[in-house]
C-alpha cells in the first residue's frame, strides 16, 4: 500500500488543480493582507491594547469579506484537486487495473488518504500562510481578555487555551480544521459510488457542507454550522456536542464509502 | 464539395503537430491517412472538422474558410476517438436527440442508420451496457444517419468483430459511391489500400502522398 | 437588365432563405438545450423544489404573527442579531410578505472590528442554489457529446446562444417556482394578498458596526413620531429617517417628514425612491444619483419607530404598498432579482466553459458574498436584496434603473466575451 499511497499523492499534489486551489486560497490571504494588516502596520496599540497577529489574521477575526468567503466556499476548492479521481478512475478502467495488481482494499485505502489529505492541505495550507505573513507585520502579542478586542470568550470554547497559549490554540484549531475539511472532502467518495458525473462527485462535500450550515442557521443551533465553528475566531461558538456528532457522521460516511463499495454494481471493475 | 487545405500548420505547447500541410479533397472519393500514433491524422481530422483552429494556415470548404466564412463544415458526419454517448440513454434515443439539432434525419432514418451498423433500434439497453464494439457502431450509426456530404472516420474498424468490419465496408464504399467526401484513418494498411482511392503517409506531422491507390478505377486530381 | 434583376431578387431570395433556415436550425438549438438541459438537471431541480419549500416554510414560521401586542418575534439571525416586528394584530404577510421575508437579504453592512460579518441565509441559500442549478449543463454539454453537439449547431456562437437561452429559461423558471411555492404558503395562511396598512416598524437590534443599531440603546424610539396619514387620498406615508454617516455619529431617527406622494416632492432627509411612473421625487437631500460618481447617501437606514400598524410589509419594512406602483411592485419584487440572477447565471456560464464548474461557481458566490459586504451598485446582489433597495436602505444608485443597466450590460458582455472565448478555443 505505501507505494500505492505515493502514487495517489503524488497524483492528488503534483497537479495543477491544486495549484489552483491553493493559489486561489492565498490570493484571498493576500487579499486580507493588504486590506487589513498593511494598513496598521505602522501601528503600535489599538485603544490601549497593542495590536496582534492573533486578532488580526484572516483566521482571528469576524468581520472582514475574505475570512467569510474562504470559510464559506473553501469546500469547493478543497475538492478541486484529487476528489473526483475514483469517478473518473472507475470509468476510465484504471481502478481495475491498479486493484488487479494489488487488491482493491491497498486501492481504496490510499485513495481515501489521498483525498483526505488534499482537502485538509487546499484548506489549511493557505491559512498557515495568512498567519506567517501576519506575524511579519504584527507583533504575535498574546490575547488579552475582557477588553473585547478578541473575538473568543474567555469561558468559551477553548478560551483559557487561547488566552493562555495562543500559539498552541492556533495550531490545534488548524489542526481540527484539516480532519474536518479532509473528511468533507472524502464525502466525493461516497458520491462516486452514486454517479460518474464528475461534477456531481466535486460538489458533494460542499453541499454536505451547506447543508449542515443553513440547517443549523435556519434552526437557530449555530454551532452546528461547520463555517462558524471551523473559523479558529469561532464566528458560531463551537459545543462539544455537535462537534463530535459531525466528525462522527464524517467518519460514518467514509466508513460507508468502503462498505459500499463491496456491494457496488460489477460495472466499477 | 471540395476541401482544400493550405499550409496548414498547428502547434500545441510549442509542439508542431501538424506541419505544412497541403492537400485539396473532392466528393466522391475515400481518402486515407496511414501513419504511427500520435504522428497527426486525428489533429488534421479535428482541424477538418472545425473542432480546432490551425495556427498557420487554413481550410476551406467549397472556397469558403473554416473560422472565418463558417465554423464546421456543412452536411459533416464524423466519428473521432471513442465516441460519448449518455449512458443512462438507449442508443436510439442518443442518437435522436442529436439528430434533432440538425433536423435532417427523422425516426427512420435514425433507425436505418442502427440498422446499417448492425444494432437493433428497438434495443432498450442503455449504451452503459454497451460492449466497445456496440459503442462504436453507434458511434457510426451517429456519423452516417444524417446522409452526410463529409465523413470524417478515425479509427473505425476499432474494437469490431469481422461481420462488424463488414458492414462498415460496405457503408463507406456506398457512401463514397453516393458522392460522399470521406477521410478515413486506419493502422491496417490493408483495409486502408482497399478502400481509399488515395493514401497519405502521416509522420510527425507532415501528410505525405503514398501513391494514388484508385481503388474506384476513378483517377483524382 | 433583366439577368442582372433576375440574379439581385435570387441574391436576396438565397439570403432570406439562409435567414429562414438559420433562424430554424437556432430553433431547434433551442429546444434541444431546453429538453436535454431540462433532463439533465432533473435531480437538481428536485432538490430546488426541497430547499424552495424548506425556506418557504422558514418564512412562515418567521412571518408568523401571534397577535398579542408588543410581543417581539421574529427569526434569530445567526449570531445576536434579532430582527424584531412588533406586531400589534394578525395580519397575513401574502406573497409579497413572504417573498420579501425571503429576498430581503440584510441592511447594508458596516465594517467594526468588535463586530461580525454574517450572511444572509435564505438569500443567500436562494441565490446560491439557482447558480448551483446552472453551472454544470453548459461544460458538460461540451465535454459530454465529444463535439458532437457543437458541429451539428452549425455556429459556435449559436451553441453559445442556446446555453445562454437555457440559462435564461431556468432562472425564469427557478424564479416561478419559488413564487408558486410561496403563494401556496400564502393562501395556506391567509390569502395571497398582503393587508395594505401603513406606517410601522422595522427594528433593526444588531451589534455595534449597522449604524441602524448604534444609538438605538441610548436614543429613544419615540413612538408615534412616524407620521402616518391614511391611505385615502391624504399624503402618503413613506417614512425615512435620515441617518447622518458614522463619522458624523449622529442619528436623526427620530425626524421623520413624509409628504404626499400625489404632491411629488419628499421632504428633506428622506431616502429617495423614484417612482417607475416618471413622478418627480424632489427629495431633500438625497435625490437619485447618477453612477457617474456622486457619493453615496452614507450610512442611512430606514428605521422606523413602532406605532400602530395595520399591514404586515408596513410593519416588517415600512413599505406601503398603496404608495408603490403595481409595476413597482413587480420590478422590486421579482424583476430586480431575476435580472441579477441571469447576469450571473450569465457570467458564470461562461467562466464555467474556461475555468471548470468548480472554479466558476466559487467565483460567482464569492461576488455573491462580496454583494453583501459592500451595498454598492456596481455588485448586482445588491439590486435582489429587498433591505438594500433605495426606497428602503437611503442609498439612491440601488434602484431599478441602474439594476436593467447594469445587468443588461454585464449579460451583453459576457456572452460577447463568451462567444470569442468559444469561436477560438479548440475542442479535444
Amino acid at each position: 500500500m505505501a507505494k500505492n499511497l505515493k502514487f495517489e499523492l503524488d497524483r492528488a499534489f503534483r497537479n495543477r488543480r491544486m495549484a489552483a486551489a491553493l493559489a486561489v486560497g492565498c490570493a484571498l490571504s493576500l487579499w486580507h493582507l493588504w486590506e487589513y494588516v498593511l494598513p496598521v502596520r505602522g501601528y503600535v496599540v489599538s485603544g490601549d491594547y497593542p495590536l496582534s497577529s492573533y486578532g488580526k489574521w484572516m483566521g482571528g477575526e469576524n468581520y472582514s469579506l475574505q475570512a467569510t468567503v474562504y470559510f464559506m466556499w473553501i469546500p469547493i476548492l478543497c475538492a478541486l484537486p484529487h476528489s473526483g479521481s475514483f469517478a473518473y478512475d472507475c470509468a476510465s478502467g484504471y481502478g481495475s487495473q491498479a486493484a488487479s495488481r494489488q487488491g482493491w482494499k491497498p486501492y481504496l485505502r490510499a485513495k481515501y488518504l489521498a483525498v483526505f489529505l488534499s482537502g485538509a492541505a487546499v484548506a489549511v495550507l493557505p491559512l498557515a500562510f495568512d498567519f506567517l505573513m501576519t506575524s511579519l507585520f504584527l507583533p504575535a502579542v498574546r490575547p488579552q481578555a475582557g477588553l473585547g478586542l478578541f473575538p473568543i470568550g474567555a469561558d468559551g470554547f477553548l478560551g483559557g487555551l487561547y488566552y493562555a497559549h495562543p500559539f498552541l490554540y492556533l495550531c490545534l484549531y488548524l489542526g481540527m480544521d484539516g480532519i474536518f475539511f479532509g473528511l468533507f472532502t472524502t464525502l466525493s467518495l461516497c458520491a462516486s459510488l452514486f454517479t460518474r458525473n464528475r461534477f456531481a462527485v466535486l460538489l458533494a462535500p460542499f453541499l454536505a457542507y451547506m447543508f449542515f450550515y443553513a440547517l443549523g442557521t435556519t434552526t437557530l443551533q449555530l454551532a452546528a454550522c461547520p463555517a462558524g465553528f471551523l473559523r479558529p475566531s469561532q464566528l458560531f461558538v463551537p459545543r462539544w456536542p455537535w462537534l463530535l456528532g459531525e466528525l462522527a457522521l464524517l467518519l460514518a460516511g467514509g466508513a460507508g464509502f468502503f462498505a459500499g463499495f463491496r456491494r457496488a454494481e460489477r460495472g466499477l471493475l | 464539395m471540395k476541401i482544400t487545405i493550405t499550409h496548414g500548420s498547428k502547434e500545441i505547447h510549442g509542439a508542431k503537430v501538424l506541419k505544412d500541410v497541403n492537400m485539396t479533397l473532392e466528393s466522391g472519393a475515400v481518402y486515407g491517412f496511414w501513419g504511427k500514433n500520435g504522428s497527426g491524422k486525428t489533429m488534421l481530422m479535428r482541424a477538418v472538422c472545425g473542432l480546432i483552429r490551425l495556427t498557420d494556415g487554413k481550410i476551406e470548404i467549397d472556397d469558403i474558410a473554416i473560422g472565418e466564412g463558417r465554423d464546421f463544415p456543412p452536411e459533416l458526419g464524423m466519428l473521432l476517438e471513442t465516441p460519448a454517448f449518455l449512458p443512462d440513454r438507449t442508443g436510439y434515443d442518443n442518437l435522436r436527440l442529436l439528430a434533432a439539432l440538425r433536423g435532417k434525419a427523422g425516426p427512420e432514418e435514425v433507425a436505418a442508420a442502427l440498422e446499417q451498423v448492425g444494432l437493433d433500434p428497438k434495443d432498450r439497453r442503455k449504451v452503459r451496457k454497451y460492449s466497445l464494439g456496440m459503442r462504436q457502431r453507434l458511434g457510426i450509426a451517429c456519423a452516417i444517419m444524417e446522409s452526410p456530404g463529409l465523413l470524417v472516420l478515425d479509427e473505425p474498424f476499432n474494437g469490431l468483430d469481422q461481420e462488424g468490419c463488414r458492414l462498415i465496408r460496405d457503408i463507406i464504399i456506398r457512401h463514397r459511391q453516393g458522392g460522399c467526401l470521406i477521410l478515413l484513418a486506419c493502422h491496417d494498411r490493408e483495409e486502408l489500400e482497399t478502400l481509399s482511392d488515395r493514401i497519405y503517409r502521416v509522420e510527425d506531422g507532415v501528410f505525405t502522398p503514398a501513391g494514388a491507390v484508385p481503388a474506384s478505377g476513378r483517377k483524382l486530381s | 437588365m433583366r439577368d442582372r434583376k433576375d440574379g439581385k431578387s435570387r441574391k436576396s431570395r438565397n439570403s432570406r432563405t439562409k435567414k429562414h433556415f438559420a433562424g430554424i436550425r437556432l430553433g431547434r438549438l433551442v429546444w434541444y438545450d431546453l429538453s436535454y438541459g431540462y433532463r439533465s438537471t432533473r435531480l437538481k431541480w428536485l432538490g430546488a423544489a426541497l430547499v424552495q419549500a424548506y425556506f418557504a416554510v422558514m418564512a412562515v414560521q418567521g412571518c408568523s404573527m401571534p397577535g398579542a401586542s408588543g410581543e417581539v418575534l421574529g427569526m434569530q439571525a445567526a449570531g445576536e442579531q434579532i430582527l424584531g416586528v412588533q406586531v400589534p394584530g394578525v395580519q397575513a404577510p401574502g406573497v409579497l410578505g413572504y417573498l420579501g421575508f425571503l429576498l430581503q437579504g440584510m441592511p447594508e453592512y458596516f465594517l467594526s472590528e468588535t463586530g461580525k460579518f454574517e450572511l444572509p441565509v435564505p438569500w443567500l441559500m436562494l441565490q446560491g442554489y439557482l447558480l448551483f442549478l446552472t453551472v454544470s449543463y453548459p461544460a458538460g454539454d461540451l465535454a459530454r457529446s465529444g463535439g458532437q453537439a457543437i458541429v451539428r449547431a452549425g455556429r459556435r456562437r449559436d451553441w453559445l446562444f442556446g446555453k445562454a437561452v437555457w440559462v435564461g429559461c431556468t432562472v425564469a423558471g427557478y424564479y416561478l417556482l419559488l413564487t408558486a411555492t410561496v403563494a401556496v404558503c400564502a393562501l395556506a395562511t391567509g390569502g395571497l394578498a398582503p393587508e395594505s396598512g401603513n406606517a410601522g416598524g422595522l427594528r433593526i437590534e444588531g451589534e455595534a458596526g449597522c449604524p441602524a443599531t448604534e444609538g438605538l440603546a441610548d436614543k429613544s424610539m419615540a413612538a408615534g413620531s412616524a407620521s402616518t396619514e391614511s391611505l385615502a387620498g391624504e399624503s402618503m406615508a413613506i417614512e425615512s429617517t435620515s441617518t447622518e454617516s458614522l463619522a458624523d455619529e449622529s442619528m436623526a431617527a427620530e425626524s421623520t417628514s413624509t409628504e404626499s406622494l400625489a404632491d411629488k416632492s419628499m421632504a428633506a432627509g428622506s431616502t429617495s425612491t423614484e417612482s417607475l411612473a416618471g413622478e418627480n421625487m424632489a427629495a431633500g437631500s438625497a435625490s437619485m444619483e447618477s453612477l457617474a460618481g456622486e457619493s453615496l447617501a452614507a450610512g442611512s437606514a430606514s428605521i422606523k419607530s413602532p406605532g400602530r400598524s395595520q399591514g404586515f410589509l408596513t410593519d416588517r419594512y415600512g413599505i406601503d404598498l398603496a404608495e408603490l406602483g403595481g409595476w413597482e411592485i413587480f420590478l422590486r419584487w421579482w424583476g430586480q432579482p431575476v435580472l441579477v440572477s441571469l447576469a450571473l447565471c450569465l457570467a458564470q456560464l461562461v467562466a464555467s466553459l474556461a475555468l471548470g464548474p468548480a472554479l466558476s461557481l466559487f467565483l460567482t458566490l464569492g461576488y455573491l458574498t462580496a454583494s453583501v459586504f459592500w451595498a454598492s451598485p456596481w455588485l448586482f446582489g445588491n439590486f435582489s436584496m429587498l433591505l438594500r433597495q433605495d426606497f428602503l436602505s437611503g442609498i439612491p444608485e440601488i434602484c431599478f434603473r441602474n439594476c436593467l443597466f447594469l445587468c443588461a450590460a454585464w449579460s451583453v458582455g459576457a456572452l460577447s466575451l463568451g462567444a470569442v472565448w468559444i469561436g477560438r478555443k479548440d475542442l479535444f
